[in-house]
C-alpha cells in the first residue's frame, strides 16, 4: 500500500510538473504577439546636425528626483539599475529616476486600468497605446507641453525640423502638442518575405518575383522532405495569428489598419475592394492546397520557434531583422559573422494589380507624458529634452566613449565583438525602451550583422508609409468608438472564413453590402479628413 | 408598541453578539470584503448613464441617458454576443450540473477509505491549475498538426480536426474542459451533504431489502435536495457571466461565431478603444439579467419546493 501511494504521489508531481510547463507556453505566446514594432526603428537622418552643447537638465547638487512609468520592450530580464549607458545618461543630467519597470506583454492591461482611474499617478507615463482617439488627452490626465516645446525644447525641435513629418503627426487638430514620441525616422528594418535559401537552391529554383511564381514555389516545396528528416512535414508558408494581413501589401491593401489611400488619393476600406475579394482568392487557394500553414490564425510564438527549429518552415512574412534568429533556430552552429543567413529577405512580389511594396514603419512608435501630479513640469521636460540630444543620444546606442566606441573624425567605430557577446549591448540598456528617444539609421546599421544590413539595402526602397498615426477631431471620435469594434469583429471572422472556406466566395458581395450597413462609408470619410489634414501639416 | 419591540430587538441583538461575538469577529473581514470590493463599487454604476472620461473621477462628465445601452443593442453582433453567453452558460449548466452530484454519489459509495481519498483528491487536482494553463494544455492536445488527440484520430484513419480554428467546436472544447477541470472540487459540498444524512435511514431501508439503485432515488438524492437547488440557483445567477479569461485565451477571429461572449466584446470595445461607459452599461445590463434570474427562480423554487435562498 505504501509502495502504492509514492507512486501515485510521483504520478501526480509528474502532472504537476507538465501542467506548469505547458501553462509556462501558454503565458509567454501573450508577450510575443504583443511586441510592437517601436522596437524595429531606425533612419537615416544625419547625426551630426544635432546641438552638441546641451546643459543637463539641473545644475543644483540635490537631483532632480522623477517619478517613471514604463515598459522596457523585450528586454525586461536585465536590471535597470546595472545598465550603465542609462545610468550615465541619468548621472549627467542629475536626475533620479523612481522607475516603475512593466513587463511589456501586460503593460496595456496595468497601466490603462490606472490611466482610467486617473489618481496617484507617476509624473512621467508611457502611454499603453498611441491615444489616437485623444482619450487621455481629453481626460486631463496629461498636461499640455506645447508651451514647454517652444521654451525649452531645444533638441526636440531641432529633431523636428530635420523631420518634418513628425510634428505634423503628433499635434493634435488644434495645433496643441500633449506628448513627447519615440521617434522612428525610418521605415526600413521592417516586414518582408523571408525565404529559406537552401530549400530554394535544393529545388534548383530562383527567386519568386510575382505572387504567381510564389504559389509556384511553395507548391514545390510541398512534399519534398527539403528538411531530409525523413517526413513529409515542411511548411511552405508559416504565418501566426494576425500576420497574413501583411500580404496586403502585394494587392496594394493595407489590412492592419483596414484602410488604404487609393492611388486618385482617396481612402478607401481595404476590406470591400475588388482587389480584396482576388486576394481571398489567392489565400484560398494556398490553404487549400496545404501551402499556407493550417493554423495560421491561431499559431503562436512558440510554435513558430519550435517549427524553425526543426527546419520545417520554407518562408514568412516578418521582420527580416529577424532573420539572424531564425536563422540560429534552424543551425544551432550558426555563426553570426562567418555564415550566410538561412532565411533571407527577397524583394516584395509584384501582385496581379501590379503593386510591388512592402508597408513601413510609422514614424511614430510611442508616446510619453507627462501627468498633471508632477510638481516640476519644466525640470521634467527638460530632463526629457535632453534625452533627445546628441550626447544623451550616443549614450543610449554606442555607450561611454573611449569604453564602448572611439570617434575617429566623423567615424564611429564600435567594438562589435563585446557589443554582440553576452547580450553586452542590451545589459548597458541599448535602445532603452523606457526612454523618449530617437532612433536612426545609423544606429541600426551598427547593431545588426554586415548582412542584414546588407540585404536592408536592397529592400529600402520599396518600403511604403501607411496612413500614419495621428488624432481624431471630437465628431469623428464618436464614428470610430461606436463602429470600428463591429467592423473590425466583422471583417477579420470574414477574412479566416474566406481563406479557410467555411464562407464561399459567391457570398462576398453579401459580405460588402453588411459592412456597409454596419457604416463602413462614415468610417472612410473619418479617415479620408484624417489624411488630409496629415497631408496638410506637412 | 413599537418602541417595545425595537428595544426588544436591540436587546436580542446585542445578546447574539455577544454571545456569538468569536463568530462574529471570524466574519468580520468578509463583511468588510464584500463592503469595499461589492458594495462601494456599485454606486460606480453611474458611468453607465454618463459620457465617462478617464482621469476626471467617477462623478464628472456629462449625462447621456440610456445612450450606451441603445449603442450596444444597436450594434449587429448584439443578439449574436447574448445568444453565444447564454449558450455556453446553459450548456455548462446542463452538462457540468449533474456530473459533481453523480460523481458525489459514487465516490461515497466506495467502500475502501484510502481508494475513496485518492480518488477525490486526484479529481480535485485540476481545479487548482490556473486557467492559463488549462487553456495551453488543450492547445496542446486539440492541435491540428501535433496534438494527441488528433494523433489519434489519424491513426483510427479518421480525419484530422482543426478543433481550435472551428467554430463548431468552441463550446464542445469550452463546456467539457470546464466540466473536466471543476466537477471534482464542486462534488465536495455533495460528498458533505451525503455524509451527513442520517445513517438509521439507509438502515431500516436495508431491512425492507431495497435495491442500491432504489436507495439513492429514494434517499440520498430526495436528502441532498436542498443543497442541489440551492447552489443550483446560485448558478443561475451566473447565466450572463461566463468566464472572460478562459474565452479570451480561448478564441481567435476564427471562432468569433460561436465564441465571441459579452465580456470579451466589451473587453475589445471599451478597454482596448476606452470606452468605459460603453463597458460599464453593458456590465449593467448584465448583472440586472442575472438578478433577475436568481431572484426569479429563488421565487419559483419557493413557490415549488419550499426550499430557497432566502
Amino acid at each position: 500500500m505504501r509502495k502504492l501511494n509514492s507512486i501515485i504521489c510521483v504520478v501526480l508531481c509528474l502532472m504537476l510538473i507538465v501542467s506548469l510547463f505547458t501553462g509556462c507556453a501558454g503565458s509567454s505566446k501573450q508577450s510575443a504577439s504583443d511586441q510592437t514594432p517601436s522596437e524595429q526603428t531606425s533612419g537615416k537622418t544625419s547625426e551630426q546636425t544635432s546641438t552638441k552643447s546641451t546643459e543637463p537638465a539641473t545644475t543644483s547638487d540635490e537631483p532632480l528626483v522623477i517619478s517613471w512609468l514604463c515598459t522596457n520592450g523585450s528586454t525586461l530580464v536585465y536590471d535597470f539599475e546595472n545598465m550603465a549607458w542609462c545610468q550615465e545618461i541619468l548621472r549627467r543630467a542629475n536626475v533620479k529616476l523612481e522607475m516603475e519597470l512593466i513587463d511589456s506583454s501586460v503593460y496595456r492591461d496595468t497601466v490603462m486600468p490606472r490611466l482610467a482611474a486617473g489618481v496617484d499617478l507617476p509624473d512621467v507615463i508611457q502611454l499603453p497605446s498611441l491615444d489616437s482617439d485623444m482619450a487621455y488627452i481629453n481626460s486631463g490626465v496629461f498636461i499640455d507641453l506645447t508651451d514647454l516645446y517652444d521654451k525649452y525644447g531645444v533638441n526636440l525641435n531641432k529633431r523636428f525640423e530635420d523631420n518634418p513629418t513628425v510634428r505634423g503627426q503628433i499635434s493634435t487638430p488644434d495645433g496643441r502638442i500633449y506628448y513627447v514620441p519615440v521617434i522612428n525616422m525610418s521605415i526600413d528594418y521592417c516586414t518582408a518575405i523571408n525565404m529559406n535559401l537552401p530549400w530554394l537552391e535544393a529545388l534548383g529554383l530562383s527567386i519568386p518575383e510575382t505572387t504567381d511564381q510564389y504559389y509556384e514555389t511553395l507548391k514545390a516545396m510541398k512534399g519534398k522532405d527539403l528538411n531530409g528528416n525523413g517526413q513529409d512535414d515542411e511548411i511552405p508558408l508559416f504565418m501566426r495569428s494576425g500576420m497574413l494581413q501583411l500580404f496586403g501589401a502585394m494587392w496594394g491593401l493595407d489590412l492592419n489598419l483596414g484602410y488604404t489611400v487609393e492611388e486618385d488619393g482617396t481612402v478607401k476600406c481595404s476590406y470591400t475592394s475588388e482587389r480584396y475579394k482576388n486576394f481571398l482568392e489567392y489565400w484560398h487557394k494556398m490553404y487549400k492546397e496545404g501551402l499556407l500553414y493550417n493554423e495560421f490564425a491561431t499559431a503562436t510564438y512558440d510554435i513558430q520557434n519550435n517549427l524553425f527549429s526543426q527546419n520545417r518552415i520554407g518562408s514568412i512574412l516578418h521582420y527580416h531583422n529577424n532573420d539572424v534568429s531564425y536563422s540560429q533556430l534552424i543551425d544551432p552552429n550558426y555563426d553570426l559573422e562567418k555564415d550566410k543567413l538561412i532565411m533571407s529577405p527577397i524583394e516584395p512580389l509584384k501582385g496581379p494589380y501590379g503593386h510591388k511594396f512592402y508597408w513601413g514603419n510609422d514614424p511614430i512608435a510611442g508616446f510619453f507624458g507627462i501627468t498633471r501630479f508632477c510638481e516640476k513640469p519644466e525640470e521634467v521636460f527638460k530632463f526629457i529634452d535632453y534625452l533627445y540630444s546628441e550626447e544623451a543620444n550616443y549614450l543610449l546606442y554606442f555607450g561611454i566613449e573611449g569604453v564602448d566606441y572611439v570617434r575617429e573624425g566623423d567615424k564611429i567605430i564600435l567594438d562589435n565583438k563585446k557589443r554582440n557577446t553576452d547580450n553586452y549591448a542590451n545589459r548597458m540598456g541599448h535602445n532603452f525602451g523606457g526612454f523618449p528617444r530617437i532612433l536612426l539609421g545609423i544606429h541600426r546599421d551598427f547593431s545588426y550583422n554586415a548582412e542584414v544590413a546588407e540585404n536592408n539595402k536592397r529592400l529600402k526602397p520599396y518600403y511604403v508609409l501607411p496612413i500614419g498615426n495621428s488624432f481624431f477631431l471630437e465628431e469623428e471620435l464618436d464614428i470610430v468608438q461606436a463602429y470600428s469594434t463591429d467592423l473590425s469583429t466583422y471583417w477579420s471572422e470574414m477574412f479566416i472564413a474566406f481563406i479557410t472556406g467555411t464562407r464561399d466566395l459567391s457570398e462576398f458581395d453579401n459580405y460588402v453590402d453588411t459592412l456597409k450597413t454596419m457604416h463602413v462609408e462614415d468610417m472612410e470619410k473619418v479617415y479620408q479628413a484624417k489624411y488630409n489634414r496629415q497631408l496638410q501639416a506637412q | 408598541m413599537q418602541a417595545k419591540a425595537g428595544t426588544k430587538l436591540r436587546t436580542r441583538i446585542i445578546k447574539a453578539l455577544k454571545r456569538d461575538k468569536y463568530l462574529f469577529l471570524m466574519f468580520l473581514p468578509i463583511f468588510i470584503y464584500y463592503i469595499i470590493f461589492n458594495y462601494i463599487p456599485i454606486t460606480g454604476a453611474i458611468i453607465a448613464f454618463k459620457d465617462y472620461k478617464p482621469g476626471m473621477g467617477l462623478y464628472s462628465g456629462k449625462w447621456v441617458g440610456f445612450k450606451w445601452f441603445v449603442q450596444f443593442f444597436e450594434s449587429p453582433f448584439a443578439f449574436r454576443l447574448i445568444r453565444n453567453t447564454v449558450l455556453i452558460a446553459l450548456y455548462s449548466i446542463i452538462y457540468g450540473f449533474p456530473v459533481p452530484i453523480i460523481f458525489a454519489i459514487c465516490i461515497t459509495e466506495i467502500q475502501n477509505t484510502k481508494m475513496r481519498r485518492i480518488v477525490q483528491t486526484a479529481s480535485y487536482l485540476p481545479h487548482f491549475i490556473s486557467t492559463v494553463v488549462v487553456v495551453g494544455m488543450l492547445k496542446n492536445f486539440l492541435s491540428v498538426n501535433d496534438g494527441i488527440v488528433n494523433a489519434i484520430i489519424a491513426a483510427l484513419g479518421g480525419e484530422r480536426i482543426n478543433f481550435m480554428m472551428d467554430a463548431k467546436w468552441f463550446r464542445t472544447i469550452y463546456v467539457a474542459s470546464g466540466v473536466w477541470q471543476h466537477f471534482g472540487f464542486n462534488s465536495i459540498i455533495y460528498i458533505a451533504a451525503i455524509i451527513g444524512i442520517d445513517p438509521s435511514l439507509y438502515e431500516s431501508s436495508k431491512i425492507d431489502g431495497i435495491t442500491k439503485f432504489k436507495e439513492v432515488w429514494y434517499i440520498t438524492i430526495p436528502m441532498i435536495a436542498p443543497t442541489i437547488i440551492v447552489l443550483f440557483i446560485l448558478q443561475l445567477g451566473r447565466i450572463m457571466s461566463v468566464g472572460f479569461e478562459k474565452v479570451y485565451l480561448m478564441y481567435s477571429p476564427a471562432v468569433y461565431e460561436t465564441a465571441d461572449v459579452i465580456s470579451t466584446y466589451v473587453y475589445r470595445k471599451g478597454i482596448e478603444s476606452s470606452s468605459y461607459s460603453f463597458s460599464a452599461a453593458v456590465g449593467l445590463f448584465n448583472s440586472v439579467v442575472n438578478f433577475a434570474f436568481v431572484f426569479g427562480s429563488n421565487l419559483i423554487s419557493r413557490k415549488l419546493t419550499q426550499t430557497s435562498l432566502w
